[in-house]
């Protein structure tokens, strides 16, 4: 690699990395100043003219932590993380076998599927509220889980299936003939084959979870109240809490980038080539 | 072959007689169209049966339906006397080694190799030293020990292939199926890893089918050599019937490097002579084919004749066919010279010094000969070989 771009010039590189440098910078700078917000006195955020230096405070932590918001992201975390185990745990075979086997109206299911994906979240909000209030769902940890399923398990069969066609089938059949049982197959061949994009997928479901508003807005709001649907709190009737908002949102973000990061790892898929020759 | 070889062979057919081994009777599959059509086979303990045709002939669905991968529309399986179409895949003891290898990408090559093992073990944790041993002792034999502790997507196309050898002769399985075991390697390994399997099968007793669209290769390493095409099993012989007498066109095309030379023609008899006759050249039958000839539809015959009995001689011999040098291609220990014969080209398997001889100058007539005992017969408008149209034994043997 390191030999391509040498080879390409240096100056041809210099312009490259200072392009993606600059890019980078106006996408990062409303962050850099939302995590210098985090610090700042209230008069010195919007001082005009701009003021580059101040004393740091930790008051807007405190006011956060008074208020409760770490509880918010507590069942905001417990939220994703239990949806999108539910979705793995369901997917994963529901993945497979869309892959795999040979069913009835496989098509038209899938499409059924991934259907309930197209629809503008909008649309199933109202009767999601409706049926919800009915069966006493509304307010509740499993009916917001439940909620989240719906969007995340189509989107996560949907990709995984694509991993599952990518395994090259002989792999199971030689397992097969060597006498391991299905289930066996499952868990020694194809499962560590998968392992990569189960992972890539769960994290992106999660991410998705992470970021939801209206589902958590409209089937939620004060048992269960996430993170996102936590921060307009912070608009009170003495004004915005901007310093209290930048807090949460930072908080917000880290579990997301998090998440990128292990995405990144896990994406690079060098593991199934090399199973069937070249 | 040698003659211990030979006399082992012998005795497994006389147990193949008594139920053992391999038999495949009527069995016939089609997908959309059908692709086996009512296959019948006989394979005996430790023999090894070369399944070759054109790729699309049904080689592969043939081993997938012995495997069990497959289930076939018709038809009986029995393995030693037992009907394998009841035994499920998993518990036929087949040891299937796949065209891609199939060896499992997130196991290093000693795991791989172990799996069979593990399963047969009653997936039990603890596998005994017994099989460890018997694994060090695969992979020293393969000479692919260094290369235990890697990853099958660190290994080149001949190492992959070993490793999955490997994993099949591990199992001591009941019956061996070699999926183009060879295929995709290159010339020089594919030389090398075909007299070293060959050699591994000599040691074991399960029947072994090899399959491969490589005739020659069918011809190298099978005892006996089935060929198909279109799902229809054209012959089953010995490798020297096969390459002496192919029972129809589609087998003699399918032998040979260069192919055979087939040319079109008619038959007419004047005098007490069967003369052969394709545009102007004319070429008297010997004495062996005259009686075939009898029974070819309409006299429309096609004459086949290997690269290796045309002879090149001087254009004003007695009884020599006039054509031209067509090109002259020198290997070192032989060369190829396709000469233009009325407008078909032949090819003719010659010596160097022959081959010198004809020189390089295109268009420059030449003499051919044909020997009479290499010559085969085919009626044009069924493509089977004529009965009786049988070259006699010769020495003409394939040249590998």
């Amino acid at each position: 690699m390191s030999d391509v771009s040498n080879t390409k010039g240096t100056t041809g590189g210099l312009i490259w990395t200072g392009t993606v440098v600059a890019y980078a910078a106006v996408v990062l700078f409303p962050i850099f100043w939302m995590a210098l917000m985090m610090f700042m006195p209230n008069d010195a955020m919007f001082a005009r003219p701009t003021v580059w230096t101040f004393t740091p405070t930790l008051a807007h932590f405190e006011y956060v932590i008074e208020q409760g918001f770490y509880w918010n992201l507590v069942t905001s975390f417990l939220l994703c993380l239990v949806s999108t185990a539910l979705v793995v745990v369901i997917g994963t075979p529901a993945a497979y076998a869309f892959a795999r086997f040979e069913m009835k109206l496989k098509d038209d299911l899938f499409l059924f599927i991934l259907a309930t994906r197209m629809a503008p979240p909008v649309c199933l909000v109202i009767p999601f509220y409706f049926i919800f209030a009915k069966v006493g769902l509304l307010d509740t940890f499993a009916g917001l889980t439940l909620a989240y399923m719906t969007f995340n398990l189509s989107f996560y069969v949907w990709v995984l299936r694509s991993f599952c066609r990518d395994l090259p089938v002989e792999l199971e059949e030689a397992a097969a003939l060597e006498g391991w049982s299905r289930a066996q197959i499952f868990r020694r061949v194809v499962f560590p084959l998968l392992r990569n994009g189960i992972v890539a997928t769960a994290v992106l479901c999660f991410i998705f979870a992470w970021n939801e508003f209206l589902f958590a807005f409209m089937l939620g709001g004060e048992t269960v109240q996430t993170l996102p649907v936590s921060i307009p709190k912070l608009i009170t009737s003495q004004g915005v809490r901007w310093g209290e908002m930048a807090v949460v949102g930072i908080t917000a973000l880290l579990p997301v980038l998090t998440a990128v990061f292990i995405l990144q790892r896990h994406i690079v898929r060098g593991l199934t080539l090399g199973a069937v020759k070249g | 072959m040698n003659a211990p070889l030979k006399t082992s062979l012998a005795a497994r057919s006389a147990e193949a007689s008594n139920g053992a081994g391999l038999a495949i009777r009527h069995v016939s599959k089609s997908f959309h169209a059908p692709v086996l059509a009512d296959i019948n086979l006989e394979v005996g303990p430790g023999e090894v049966l070369a399944l070759t045709g054109p790729s699309g002939a049904g080689k592969t669905t043939l081993c997938r339906i012995l495997a069990g991968l497959e289930r076939a529309d018709s038809g009986a399986l029995s393995l030693d006397g037992a009907d394998l179409a009841a035994v499920p895949a998993g518990r036929r003891r087949v040891a299937f080694m796949f065209e891609s290898y199939a060896l499992y990408p997130h196991m290093t090559v000693r795991q791989n190799v172990l799996s069979p093992l593990l399963a047969a073990a009653s997936n039990s944790r603890a596998v005994g030293a017994s099989s460890h041993e018997a694994i060090d002792g695969m992979l020293d034999l393969l000479e692919i020990q260094r290369l235990s502790e890697r990853l099958p997507g660190a290994l080149s196309g001949g190492q992959k292939q070993r490793v999955a050898l490997a994993r099949a002769l591990i199992q001591a399985p009941a019956l061996l199926l070699l999926d183009e075991p060879i295929s995709h390697l290159d010339a020089k390994l594919r030389h090398k890893l075909r007299g070293e399997i060959r050699r591994r099968l000599a040691a074991q007793t399960a029947p072994v089918l090899w399959s491969t669209p490589d005739g020659m290769e069918a011809l190298s390493v099978g005892d006996r050599v089935a060929v198909i095409a279109g799902g229809r099993i054209e012959q089953v012989g010995t490798p020297e019937d096969i390459w002496l007498r192919p029972a129809s066109l589609q087998v003699a095309r399918l032998m040979g490097d260069p192919p055979i030379n087939l040319l079109p023609g008619k038959l007419h008899a004047e005098n007490d002579t069967t003369f052969f006759q394709h545009l102007s050249s004319r070429i008297a039958l010997p004495a062996a084919l005259v009686k075939a000839a009898e029974a070819a539809t309409d006299n429309a015959v096609t004459l086949g004749v290997r690269p290796n009995a045309v002879a090149l001689v001087a254009v004003d011999a007695a009884g020599a066919l006039p054509a031209e040098l067509y090109s002259n291609e020198p290997f070192g220990k032989h060369a190829i010279v396709t000469v233009d014969l009325g407008g078909l080209l032949l090819k003719v398997k010659t010596s160097m010094q022959d081959a010198a001889r004809a020189g390089e100058q295109i268009g420059r007539p030449l003499g051919l000969s044909f020997l009479s005992e290499g010559l085969m017969l085919f009626d044009s408008a069924t493509g089977r070989a004529l009965p009786g149209a049988e070259a006699p034994k010769s020495n003409l043997k394939p040249d590998l």
